[in-house]
């Protein structure tokens, strides 16, 4: 679906994948937001390129959110294809190690991870021009030490993609829209860093927000960025926290 | 959002808050030739603005609503009916939903938290029952009535883009993450299980594309799959007397 203007989802619950997955047409090529995560959802992927007339652009650069199996695993196959793989710091070290930064121990009914090289490894603030567009790299550490928020403004609206980071939420039961965290699970999960993330994300200004998972925020996102900082502090109020040593990460 | 080539998404929970709360109710516009056509409308006021602006950003404010399909008459789906009639668009609804839709009685449940302020009843310009072709905006569209949710639920068949489109109402609704089938909320008034569990029996064996419904998620991959899916929820769920019921 085209979300908003030259910016669709090719991949996600709509056609029955599990994460989602963002294209961004820009001037003579695509930009790729995430990969996901088998052979299957990269047909998805092509079928819907092809539905939206896309197939004749070549996909430049591809976006890595974080480096967990889910949103990389076909990273080694684009890249193949000629994208450039951009992921945030660790994440990136992680992918091209495909150690447990990729969290493939979750993902056992999958085949095994390819490690993919990382073309560009970016830090909090650094620009990237990707198919003439600029779009900016937020480092948002906690739920993995590299997650990034990728930062595309278009037609002044600002559009985040917020990976596992900050995902929306429709409680029906309770009838409450706010922000959903991210999974606990990952190797390099830092509450401590999460929670400070999240204080500093709550007062950033979005319109759109596309997570790696569920449906997207289309209006007021800003709303749902501060909605996390409430969520954090009601979720995790005296709950211990969980820091592994980093030295300790297995490879 | 642009769904697909001619399927606009204007309303739904991905549009987040409104003063009344957040909203749950899907509505899609289909351009057709000339015209557009709007399936259910929103409930509260504040939506129209919302699919105004939404017209105006993919450039078809110029095209006038020919129509208003309604799947059911529920006020959270169909209480801004009346605005788009004012405007010109035919409504159209099922025939046993239909009563309820103009008159605007208990029936159509516009108390919080599905409406705020109250329901203002709406003519329905076109009645329709089960096979019924609707014309409108040079596009076709089937009616396949499923009573059950209320009396007059309808799906509205659609074939564009050599895809079946179900426009579903909240008769068979899909889940998180497109996994499984959620079937409609059973507190409404004109709620009969018998004839929903037909309903559901008789679509489970249709095939569709696409699931376009009036809550939830969409499924816009081998919707069929979640039409079979229903069935089982239905016989899962459904099969013996729940206790609340006696």
């Amino acid at each position: 679906m085209e979300i908003v203007r030259n910016v669709y989802r090719v991949a996600g619950p709509p056609y029955g994948t599990h994460q989602n997955v963002y294209l961004i047409k820009g001037k003579d090529a695509l930009v790729m937001v995430d990969t996901g995560i088998d052979a299957e959802e990269l047909a998805v992927i092509d079928e819907n390129i092809v539905y939206w007339g896309l197939k004749d652009y070549p996909i430049s650069h591809v976006l890595i959110t974080h480096s967990h199996y889910d949103h990389c695993a076909n990273a080694h196959i684009l890249r193949k294809r000629g994208a450039k793989i951009v992921a945030g710091p660790s994440d990136a070290e992680g992918m091209e190690l495909g150690d447990d930064r990729t969290a493939s121990y979750a993902f056992t009914h999958k085949k095994k991870f390819v490690p993919c090289p990382v073309d560009l490894k970016v830090k909090d603030g650094d620009i990237i021009n990707a198919a003439g567009l600029k779009i900016k790299v937020i480092h948002v550490p906690g739920y993995t030490r590299g997650s990034v928020f990728y930062k595309f403004v278009t037609e002044g609206k600002i559009i985040l993609f917020t990976g596992d980071v900050i995902k929306v939420n429709f409680e029906r039961h309770n009838f409450r829209l706010g922000a959903k965290l991210g999974w606990s699970g990952g190797m390099d999960y830092d509450r401590d860093l999460y929670f400070e993330t999240i204080k500093k994300i709550s007062s950033m200004k979005a319109d759109f927000l596309l997570p790696g998972h569920l449906e997207p925020c289309m209006r007021e996102g800003w709303q749902i960025l501060r909605d996390a900082y409430t969520v954090a502090r009601y979720e995790w109020h005296n709950q211990p926290s969980c820091t592994l040593d980093k030295s300790k990460i297995n490879r | 959002m642009r769904i697909l080539k001619d399927i606009y998404q204007f309303s739904g929970e991905s549009y987040g808050y409104i003063p009344s709360g957040p909203i749950g109710d899907n509505v899609f516009v289909i351009k057709g030739k000339d015209a557009l056509v709007m399936i259910d409308s929103g409930g509260e006021e504040e939506e129209v603005k919302i699919i105004d602006d939404g017209l105006k950003y993919w450039g078809l404010s110029n095209y006038p609503i020919s129509h208003v399909l309604i799947c059911h008459g529920h006020a959270w789906h169909m209480g801004n009916a009346h605005i788009f009639r004012k405007r010109g668009a035919k409504i159209v609804a099922g025939l046993d939903d239909a009563e309820a839709i103009e008159i605007g009685d208990y029936r159509v449940h516009d108390s919080p938290p599905f409406k705020t302020k109250p329901y203002i009843p709406c003519i329905v310009d076109m009645k329709v029952k089960d096979g019924d072709i609707i014309e409108a905006a040079g596009l076709e569209f089937e009616v396949i009535a499923l009573p059950g949710h209320t009396p007059g639920s309808v799906c509205y068949k659609l074939f564009m883009d050599g895809k079946t489109i179900f426009f579903s109402g909240d008769a068979v609704t899909v889940g998180p993450e497109c996994k499984f089938s959620v079937l409609g909320w059973s507190g409404s008034a004109g709620y009969d299980r018998e004839k929903y569990f037909e309903s559901i029996k008789k679509i489970s064996k249709m095939h569709t594309d696409i699931i376009l419904p009036s809550e939830y998620q969409l499924c816009l991959k081998d919707g069929w799959k979640i039409l079979q899916d229903s069935y089982l929820r239905a016989l899962l769920e459904w099969r013996q007397p729940a206790e609340y019921d006696d």
